[in-house]
């Protein structure tokens, strides 16, 4: 992860709704990735529900059932070994593919197209894959890195009255036709799994709130073109 | 969720400011322009912020406003790199174009890029599958495996985490060195598949373990795709030609092949050959889309095929259509046999101290025998009778050493009385429930077309009597003067190596050989010695797993096989073990197990029994693959291999696509992946620096040679010529030292994408081909033979169709016949075939996603009407299928074009993808075929993929039962 930019003091009211909306994309983009041993004793202290509160209680909007979750994924395997075994099961690997990828594609089908259209909205942002970090463009971390972006530069176009609707309506399209669209049957599956609290309780939280943004912006930008 | 004001929220949070961070995502920055970071590092965040601007379209530039504008840039790509599908073991050998952008392939289109060969046949343009046309899918799917994983709870459990790569270098290295500490080269077993890619990462396995001497499962004949009616005959089990000579053929015989789904680039010569006035014949039990295409279609009973060919054969010898002098000239047709034991008559019998591989005919000029010409004991170099005109039939008397007198006759009548006894059209037609008529107008039309061409293909080696049955096919297609002829003879599919990649796979001094390459090619005057030589630490699969895996136990049951071995297959497995016949020590069992992209989990016959019996005594199970194999289920560790547009390296099938065809590293590997020469590389590091720390060194390998385990690192890298990023450098190599490439370097390949062959090659007599090359007519094999009188290598020289083997006596196999296929799994109605499907290459495809959407997406065995009504199972219902051996459940898939009595289940499903995890693998005994272990007689001697036990499943009896 790379440090880009950072914006000071921000104001309450629209530019607080946009920068609580960005940090909570971003936390989820974080804590979907694999899961070092960092982000395991982060877990395990206790930091990522007090992180995701914070960024809840400043949306504009309610996330139905958050509270919930955040209990679930307070839930933290304490052995490093198991907690990512978890991860690598549901997510990474297994017979046939795993049961639960984190890949928009492989949910919402025609995987190339998945993949061809965020990428079109990456490029039409001046973004493109990371050489570093690389990973297929439909992946959630991806999508969620995107999100946080768009919301980012919200704030800055509010900061200096720029076209901010741009970013919004693009966060409208993106959240709705993407990771809104398939994070609640990840998590359904999850579900039907009776996978642990912990990754039910994340992948559930991230579905409740891209499902709550997209009806958000749907709300201030009308809806979705068909 | 409580709401906070936005006031108190800024006061009590972190959000008093807000960062922007990203990790997969990047700017795409003009050049010149500075990155955010670097904005962001000399404290201007706000030129951070205008950096984004300077290339993002939203601000003031092109306002977003809805999704439809992402669309309006035309879609472009970053570049197109040549590529084809290198080691999917597949044959095909297809050039593609792999169009990038943000270095994923997106998509591949099949590249025109053959050069034009012979102009009276249509070219190989263009060449490609379904699945070749979907790989960059695959690579991008979700069963692709992007980083090393550890086992974690019990094996197979399902359970793993993701270790870096020196965690998982370091314990596999140093499970390998306790294991060969414990028992030297006896401590490891090699599992590499036979994924027929060329190029340093195909080599690389191998070369690994011919360094470290440890022994290497040939997988050729447990996989069911040796020919051994080939190695009988022909003394080579696969010969084959470029499929563009199928084109020329006047009379086309899919024998237990069906191009139409399994070879699908080729299929093109056969529909095109048909306007040519081809006459094209299916024959197979099922009405296949093969058959479909076929002029004629002919259905013998399941396993019944030998005795059509046979009845074919009486007919043309009973009619006199037979080309008497090619079969006096090629043929063991004329030597004579001794009437009193069986034996060939042999100089040995003639005069003491006499040469026992020297041969004889009768000349009917000089009444009296005759000299053979081109057995193993002669001096001849031509198969040419000269003046003498040896009888084809007949029989003479003859003294021998000590006086007696021996009754002799010609193999020819012996296989002519045997033909007239039990094979006229009416008698096979009782076996084969085909027309006498049927049979007769086949034998006449395939006598009488200038070339007549069986494509027998792989299909055809996974019976228990698949050695009858084409040592049958050879001798129709021999009897009319077919084989060696341009559009005719009998194909298996050849399998060919060329020189640099037998250098690179057992040559420590990679940089010697760079040096003198002259010296390279005179390494390979002597075929045999090299063949011999590459064979070393191979073992034959099948009968590895027989002894340590404990396939035994079913293989070897006598009620599983040929009744006419009254205790089974045993006493002559022990007889093979004990006179050394193969490289196959009974005593220790190795408790290390490295899988390089082979899948004996899967691809094992009663693969159940292996996982039982052989698993428990490994301690450590590496897979090196890049999916999740059955066999990586259930290993220790996992390694991720590269994908084909990942790493360099090529195809080269001369025996059917005559060109060099180049795969190229379009993009990086995926995630953690790496090529295998490079996981390799880093292997043997590992294990000489933990050689090193531990202070273990020398040992005493499979073929109880010194190695010494400090050294590892520098005998694999050729101290040092080569390192782990040195595939480049190593495909030039490969290339400047084999013939067949001469000229044609990487540069070239990466502009064209596929270059013709300049030759052949030198490697083993070309592996099957045994013809001079033009680069402007198809490959036609056994030239050599047929226009040179070359002696074949056999040991008579000739195309042996009489084997005087002892066993082959005793159980009256001496010349081909039909026997009756065995009851496999017990006494069940239904046999269970298969075959290689439309879907996938092997268990590649297997479970993709595009791929299981074209069929049911499941496993099913496919019942005919009749059968299923029998037993009340509809179409899609679940069905249990079970013999003697075990179980397993699939849907029942109801198709119109099976006979009674015959089902089948299509090849490569994985385990996992069937209830319980038991597959059609798990009911098939495989019963172990004994003239297949007759090492000690001739040409009929062990080397890699030409002579060992196969596996079969052809003959698998079942019952099958609906599941409510």
């Amino acid at each position: 992860m790379q440090e880009i930019a950072e914006i000071k003091s921000i104001e309450a009211g629209p530019e607080s709704d946009a920068a609580a909306r960005s940090m909570l994309y971003r936390y989820l983009a974080g804590w979907l990735r694999f899961p070092w041993e960092d982000f395991h004793k982060s877990a395990l202290g206790g930091e990522l529900a007090p992180a995701a509160s914070e960024c809840l209680a400043a949306l504009p909007y309610e996330v139905e059932g958050a509270a919930e979750l955040i209990e679930l994924f307070s839930v933290v395997e304490s052995d490093y070994d198991l907690f990512q075994s978890d991860y690598v099961g549901l997510f990474d690997v297994g017979a046939g593919g795993p049961p639960c990828p984190l890949y928009g594609g492989n949910w919402i089908g025609d995987r190339q197209k998945t993949m061809e259209e965020v990428l079109r909205f990456y490029r039409f942002f001046g973004l493109s894959l990371s050489k570093e970090e690389r990973d297929l463009p439909d992946h959630v971390t991806t999508q969620l890195e995107f999100l946080h972006f768009l919301s980012f530069k919200e704030v800055e176009a509010i900061r200096e009255s720029a076209d901010v609707g741009s970013y919004r309506r693009a966060a409208r399209d993106f959240v709705a036709r993407h990771p809104a669209r398939w994070l609640p049957r990840a998590q359904q599956k999850l579900e039907k799994k009776q996978a642990p609290d912990f990754w039910r309780g994340l992948i559930g939280l991230a579905a409740a709130y891209c499902q709550a943004d997209a009806a958000y912006l749907v709300s201030t930008e009308g809806p979705v073109a068909k | 969720m409580k709401k906070l004001d936005r006031r108190t929220f800024l006061q009590a949070s972190s959000l008093g400011a807000l960062s922007l961070g990203l990790g997969r995502l990047a700017f795409t920055l003009f050049p010149g322009a500075p990155t955010g970071a670097e904005a962001l590092a000399a404290g201007e965040p706000a030129a951070a912020g205008a950096a984004t601007d300077a290339v993002g379209r939203a601000r003031g530039q092109q306002p977003y406003w809805d999704w439809r504008d992402i669309y309006r840039e035309k879609w472009t790509w970053d570049r197109v790199v040549r590529g084809t599908h290198t080691n999917a073991n597949c044959v095909s050998s297809c050039a593609w174009n792999l169009y990038v952008k943000d270095e994923l392939v997106w998509r591949e289109e099949q590249a025109s890029s053959y050069e034009e060969g012979s102009l009276d046949c249509p070219d190989f343009n263009p060449r490609g599958c379904q699945k070749g046309a979907c790989a960059s899918a695959l690579f991008e799917g979700p069963t692709r495996l992007s980083y090393p994983l550890e086992r974690i709870g019990e094996r197979g459990g399902g359970r793993w985490k993701r270790v870096s790569w020196q965690q998982a270098l370091d314990k596999t290295a140093e499970a390998l060195i306790d294991a060969v500490e414990a028992q030297g080269g006896h401590g490891l077993i090699a599992e590499i598949g036979p994924e027929t890619g060329y190029g340093p990462n195909s080599a690389a396995p191998t070369r690994f373990f011919k360094m470290l001497g440890s022994p290497i499962t040939d997988s050729m004949a447990m996989i069911g795709d040796v020919a051994f009616g080939g190695t009988m005959t022909l003394g080579t089990p696969h010969t084959d030609g470029s499929s563009d000579d199928w084109f020329r053929s006047k009379y086309l015989v899919m024998w237990a092949f069906n191009p139409l789904s399994t070879r699908i680039p080729d299929a093109h010569f056969l529909t095109e050959a048909r306007y040519g006035g081809t006459r094209v014949v299916s024959i197979a039990p099922d009405y296949n889309p093969t058959s479909i295409r076929a002029d004629m279609w002919l259905n013998p009973k399941q396993g019944s095929d030998a005795a059509l060919a046979l009845a074919a054969v009486q007919v043309i010898i009973s009619e006199g259509l037979h080309d008497r002098a090619y079969i006096a000239e090629q043929t063991d047709l004329p030597l004579l046999v001794r009437r009193d034991n069986g034996r060939f008559l042999r100089e040995s019998d003639l005069r003491e101290g006499g040469n026992e591989e020297v041969f004889y005919a009768w000349d009917p000029a000089r009444s009296r025998e005759v000299r053979a010409p081109g057995g193993r004991g002669s001096a001849d170099e031509s198969l040419s009778w000269g003046a003498v005109s040896p009888a084809l039939e007949g029989q003479w008397r003859v003294r021998a050493a000590d006086g007696k007198v021996l009754e002799v006759e010609t193999v020819f009548s012996k296989l002519k009385r045997r033909l007239d006894a039990d094979y006229s059209p009416e008698q096979a037609a009782g076996i084969t429930g085909l027309n006498p008529q049927t049979i007769r107008r086949f034998a006449r039309e395939f006598a009488a077309a200038d070339s007549a061409l069986i494509l027998s293909q792989y299909g055809s080696c996974k019976h228990y009597h698949s050695d009858l049955l084409q040592r049958s096919q050879i001798l129709l297609a021999s009897v009319t003067g077919n084989l060696g002829r341009a559009g005719g003879g009998w194909r298996s599919g050849a399998f060919v190596t060329m020189e640099g990649m037998a250098v690179m796979s057992m040559k420590k001094d990679l940089g010697l050989f760079d040096l003198v390459l002259l010296a390279a090619q005179s390494y390979f005057r002597d075929p045999e010695d090299n063949i011999a030589e590459f064979s070393e630490y191979f073992v034959p699969s099948g009968l590895w797993h027989y002894v340590h895996g404990g396939l035994e136990a079913e293989s070897s049951r006598a009620d599983y096989g040929d009744p006419m071995l009254v205790d089974g297959p045993g006493p002559y497995v022990r007889e093979a073990l004990e006179g050394n016949w193969f490289p196959v020590q009974t005593e220790k069992t190795p408790t290390f197990l490295l899988s390089v992209l082979g899948n004996v989990l899967r691809h094992s016959r009663n693969a159940g029994r292996l996982r039982e019996h052989l698993w428990p005594k490994l301690d450590m199970v590496v897979s090196i693959d890049f999916r999740m194999s059955q066999t990586a289920t259930q290993s220790d560790i996992v390694l991720p291999a590269a994908g084909w547009y990942e790493k360099v390296g090529f195809k080269y099938i001369p025996s059917m696509i005559p060109y060099l065809t180049l795969g190229d590293r379009a993009v990086p590997p995926s995630g953690d992946s790496k090529p295998e020469w490079e996981i390799f590389h880093l292997l043997s590091s590992a294990v000489a620096r933990r050689a090193r720390e531990r202070g273990v060194g020398v040992y005493s390998d499979y073929l109880s040679r010194e190695r010494d385990l400090k050294q590892l690192d520098a005998a694999y890298s050729d101290d040092g010529r080569f390192g782990p990023g040195d595939e480049e450098k190593l495909v030039e190599f490969v290339l400047m030292v084999s013939s067949c490439a001469k000229g044609i370097d990487l540069e070239r390949l990466r502009k064209s994408g596929n270059e013709r062959l300049v030759s052949l090659g030198q490697v083993g007599g070309t592996n099957g081909i045994f013809s001079d090359y033009s680069s402007k007519e198809p490959v036609v094999p056994l030239r050599w033979f047929a226009e040179k009188k070359q002696p074949y290598p056999t040991l008579t020289g000739r195309q042996q169709f009489y084997i005087d083997h002892r066993w082959f006596l005793k159980l009256d196999e001496a010349l081909p016949r039909y026997k009756e296929p065995p009851a496999a799994g017990g006494d069940y109605p239904l046999v269970m075939s298969g075959g290689h499907t439309r879907w996938s290459i092997h268990a590649i495809w297997r479970d993709h996603e595009l791929m299981l959407r074209l069929q049911r997406g499941e496993p099913a065995v496919l019942v005919g009407a009749a059968d299923a009504r029998e037993r009340a199972v509809k179409d899609y219902e679940r069905v249990r299928v079970y013999n003697d051996v075990s179980d397993f459940t699939a849907r029942a898939k109801i198709v119109p074009g099976l006979p009674p009595g015959l089902v089948i289940v299509y090849h490569a499903w994985e385990p996992f993808q069937f209830e319980n995890g038991r597959s059609h693998q798990h009911v098939a005994p495989s019963p172990i075929k004994v003239t297949q272990l007759a090492a000690d007689y001739g040409h009929l001697a062990w080397s890699f993929a030409h002579y060992e036990p196969g596996q079969v499943d052809r003959d698998t009896r079942v019952e099958i039962a609906r599941l409510v």
